[in-house]
């Protein structure tokens, strides 16, 4: 388990992390969502022990990382923009990461090589910033640690090689104890691989939450009420958190049970009704609207 | 709890990574060290014309002074190598991207920097040991037994090393402490010039402005140069300290005090640049400096120096202390703005700190002030009679030196501590007018002052222990009663002149030159200055010097020459020394080349009699 607390982090007169709590439990994939500038990348080098906290502190597994190696061995960071030593090639960086990550699984590295089609003796000089991803993410992957920091890994791929990716990912968590931290400023990107996710804005963390437990709790429906005084009434009786009128459709996001609120629905008679799957946008855009925030100048 | 991440197998990664420069050292060295060698000897080789018995000697000589110690082209190298390679081992502390990889991994930064530094090290000292060993190696083909000189060979080669390790450790402190490539570059030339030009400073605003003080040691003497970076310490090491520039297996080993000063400031650099490397932030990569505090004083430390610098240059020229004001004030806000342009790397900050700005040029300005007008009362300080304990004087134009384990020490303040009388009247009149003078002078030292005067070297120790040491302007009137009163006590004489008491072996060589025609020359042809005919004239001046110089050479000569010198010396008065138509010189310390100069006049007859049986002995003519 990552556990931030308390993490402050300020460059010159830019405060990067304002007291940033949150806490990152084994087995998931965390997505960590904000807008640019929002401090994500800063997060994840605080967590991988590239910067130090100037207040706070981050513990991976009860363990210290600042300059502790036995913390900082449980994780691999890949930052946004890989670095490849000069004239470097996969099999290059595959024996450079078997001395710096003593788990590395060389074969299984070979194996992914062959998969996503990379030339294993070819420069990586001469890869497109695309394969250059893949080599990388590869390379995290095979490093075997159990926490995986991924700034932007998506950024630069195909969508074919982003669901491969997503797949890899899925099928390490089955595997072995494995807990990729995925950060990226775009939510689409990362909600259907992502079971927590924590928004950052400002250098502040607006909360972390499981993705099902958010999904359960938060339903949108949409109706038609002939009658305009139950539909009042509907809006009075249901916990909104946002709605919307077309014409004599309403949408409704809501929180809380999914029976009872179409109970109370069918209650007040409607022509039409149906619960429609919500958009992590869409929960986020309520969540965040809840905490004060309009996250449609947030994210979008 | 330690990394689980082999250190050795780190350190052999990095020197894998590094393999084209240990390929481009063992280019340099090998070129530098064995190929230099084989074609120096070759060439010997081809050229010797002598007996063929010889010719093993020849070439041994030629070979020995080849390799071993001093090779200054080799330190030049070896301190370029130092400095390059711990700029390609350490460079990635300037790039954000490449500090993200190496600070993640599971490793503590002081296992990143040992294996840093030494898999990077290791691409210097393999190339360079194996050029040196093949260096050695280059004589056998000639017969050279290479054995003898094998020991110095290899203390050169550790000497090397350390050099490099100088080198290293300075640009790596210089990498440290900052966050871009060029403000390392920056760095590492202000670590090595800062002191010295610092000191040139100073020296040259007393001599223009505080005319009563009397210089010390100078920088080499003091060792302010040598010791004021590592590049300075090594290039002082490799040319013995005393510019023997002795090359090649000599005999002569470096003094194992300056080879302990090296390690131990290697060690320094080292220690200091992990400690710094381990409170370094990461984000300060690709700032100008590593540490943001530091910024205000580096500049500070740059532009006070070089705008009083500025001042003076402007104050020279124009010999105008308003030009002074306006270059101070130009160059220190320029020099301000082009520091502040470097630390922000952006032309609309250049006058972000106005206010550091106006205290640069203030401190300057005042610094100037304080200097120009003596705001301190340097020039004209003088103790009360009663707070001295003793005073001394010297001549500065009569030789000035004693001899101090086997070294010819030619320090004023050295020479004047040994001159000190606790009868001290007149010598206290002589620095009251010399005090007189200077505040006459307002500020212009001595040109001004019309009576004929010559410059004096007082020291004045006072009773509460502080040494004072000053050179006045004095009348010479003044000087020469002084002088001869003191020259009254046989044992002040015999300090004044050290030749006196010396023991003739210490002299390897003497020589004089004694203008017997003085005047005859000059009133056969008018003028010496006005001869027209250039040619003539150079061949007049050779004949006349050729004509008055006396060489002493043999043992029982020199021994002739001390003894008629040391009478004649004995009973001179100090007027006789003023006015003096010749000299004798006395090679005194052999090894260094030392050479003293003692005044020869009409009133030196034995001395003089002994010259004109020495130019009859040689048929030379008068």
């Amino acid at each position: 388990m990552i556990k931030i607390e308390d993490v402050s982090m300020q460059f010159d007169d830019i405060r990067a992390l304002d007291h940033v709590t949150a806490t990152i439990e084994e087995g998931s994939i965390f997505g960590l969502v904000g807008t640019n500038g929002a401090g994500k990348s800063t997060l994840l080098r605080v967590i991988s022990g590239v910067l130090k906290p100037q207040e706070g502190s981050v513990t991976v597994d009860e363990r210290m990382v600042w300059e502790n190696p036995a913390a900082k061995e449980r994780l691999c960071f890949l930052p946004d923009t890989a670095w490849f030593y000069p004239n470097a090639t996969p099999t290059g960086m595959e024996e450079y990461y078997g001395i710096l990550y003593p788990r590395f699984d060389r074969e299984r590295f070979r194996d992914m090589l062959e998969k996503f089609d990379l030339d294993p003796r070819r420069k990586l000089s001469t890869f497109s910033k695309g394969m250059k991803k893949q080599v990388s993410v590869l390379l995290g992957v095979c490093a075997n640690t159990e926490y995986l920091l991924c700034d932007e890994t998506f950024d630069g791929l195909d969508p074919v090689m982003r669901q491969a990716v997503k797949s890899l990912f899925a099928s390490e968590i089955l595997n072995r104890k494995f807990t990729p931290v995925i950060a990226s400023h775009s939510l689409r990107e990362i909600e259907d691989i992502c079971d927590h996710v924590g928004l950052l804005h400002k250098g502040g963390i607006l909360f972390a939450k499981d993705m099902d437990e958010m999904k359960l709790k938060i339903h949108k429906i949409q109706c038609v009420i002939p009658d305009e005084t139950e539909e009042k009434s509907l809006l009075e009786e249901l916990e909104v958190l946002q709605y919307e009128r077309r014409g004599s459709l309403l949408t409704v996001i809501a929180r809380g049970n999914k029976e009872e609120i179409l109970w109370k629905v069918q209650e007040k008679q409607p022509l039409f009704c149906e619960v429609l799957p919500l958009t992590l946008e869409e929960i986020f855009i309520s969540e965040t609207e809840v905490a004060g925030y309009d996250i449609k100048n947030l994210i979008f | 709890m330690t990394s689980k991440i082999s250190f050795f197998k780190l350190v052999r990664d990095e020197q894998k990574k590094l393999t084209w420069m240990t390929a481009l050292m063992g280019l340099v060295f090998g070129l530098l060290i064995p190929f230099r060698v084989l074609v120096v000897m070759a060439l010997n080789n081809s050229q010797y014309t002598g007996a063929e018995s010889g010719r093993i000697g020849s070439l041994t000589g030629a070979f020995w002074n080849q390799i071993g110690f001093g090779h200054f082209e080799n330190t030049f190298f070896i301190l370029c190598a130092g400095a390059f390679c711990a700029l390609c081992a350490f460079g990635y502390l300037h790039s954000p991207v490449k500090l993200d990889f190496f600070h993640s991994l599971a490793v503590k930064r002081e296992t990143l920097f040992g294996a840093k530094a030494i898999g990077s090290i290791l691409t210097f000292v393999i190339p360079y040991v194996i050029s040196q060993l093949l260096g050695l190696l280059a004589g056998l083909p000639y017969g050279v037994d290479v054995k003898t000189g094998a020991a110095e060979v290899l203390a050169a080669s550790g000497q090397g090393i350390l050099f490099f390790l100088a080198s290293y450790g300075g640009t790596l402190l210089a990498l440290m402490l900052t966050g871009k490539i060029l403000t390392t570059v920056f760095a590492a030339g202000v670590m090595a010039g800062y002191i010295p030009l610092l000191y040139l400073l100073i020296i040259v605003m007393q001599e223009l402005f505080l005319y009563t003080s009397l210089s010390g040691e100078d920088m080499i003497e003091a060792g302010i140069l040598w010791y004021s970076s590592p590049w300075a310490i090594c290039i002082a090491q490799n040319m013995g300290k005393l510019g023997t520039g002795k090359e090649g297996i000599t005999g002569l080993w470096p003094e194992q005090s300056g080879t302990c000063t090296i390690l131990l400031m290697v060690i320094c650099l080292f220690l200091l640049s992990l400690l710094i490397y381990r409170r370094r932030k990461t984000e300060r990569a690709g700032s100008a400096l590593a540490f943001r505090h530091t910024e205000m004083p580096v500049k500070m430390a740059l532009v006070i120096p070089s705008a009083v610098t500025a001042g003076l240059v402007g104050y020279e020229i124009f010999m105008s202390v308003i030009w002074a004001f306006i270059f101070i004030i130009l160059f220190g806000a320029l020099l301000c703005m082009i520091i502040e342009f470097i630390y922000r790397w952006d032309i609309r900050q250049v006058l972000v700190h106005k206010g550091q700005m106006m205290t640069a040029v203030l401190a300057a300005l005042l610094i100037f002030c304080g200097f120009r007008y003596d705001l301190s009362g340097y020039n004209t300080y003088l103790p009360e009679k009663d707070e001295i304990a003793s005073m001394a004087v010297c001549d500065l134009d009569l030789a000035v030196g004693y001899l101090e384990e086997e070294t010819w020490n030619t320090n004023t303040r050295r020479f004047l501590d040994r001159l000190e009388t606790d009868q001290f009247d007149r010598i206290y009149e002589l620095a009251e007018n010399g005090v007189e003078n200077a505040a006459a002078t307002n500020g212009f030292g001595a040109y001004t002052y019309d009576e004929y005067c010559w410059y004096a070297g007082v020291k004045f120790h006072l009773k509460n222990g502080k040494e004072i040491y000053r050179r006045y302007y004095v009348k010479e009137e003044l000087l020469s009663e002084c002088m001869d009163e003191m020259w009254e006590n046989e044992e002040l004489r015999r300090r004044t002149f050290p030749i006196l008491d010396m023991d003739p072996e210490k002299i390897s060589y003497a020589c004089m030159y004694y203008n017997f025609g003085y005047g005859m020359a000059e009133t056969d042809s008018g003028e010496s200055d006005t001869w027209e005919d250039e040619e003539a004239y150079a061949e007049y001046a050779t004949e006349t010097y050729e004509n008055n110089y006396f060489e002493f050479t043999t043992r029982s000569e020199i021994v002739s020459l001390l003894e008629a010198y040391r009478e004649d010396l004995a009973q001179v008065t100090y007027q006789d020394c003023m006015y003096r138509g010749g000299s004798v010189q006395f090679q005194i310390d052999e090894k260094n080349d030392c050479w003293v100069s003692y005044p020869l006049g009409d009133k030196w007859t034995k001395t003089l009699a002994l010259c004109r049986k020495q130019a009859e002995k040689y048929q030379i003519t008068e």
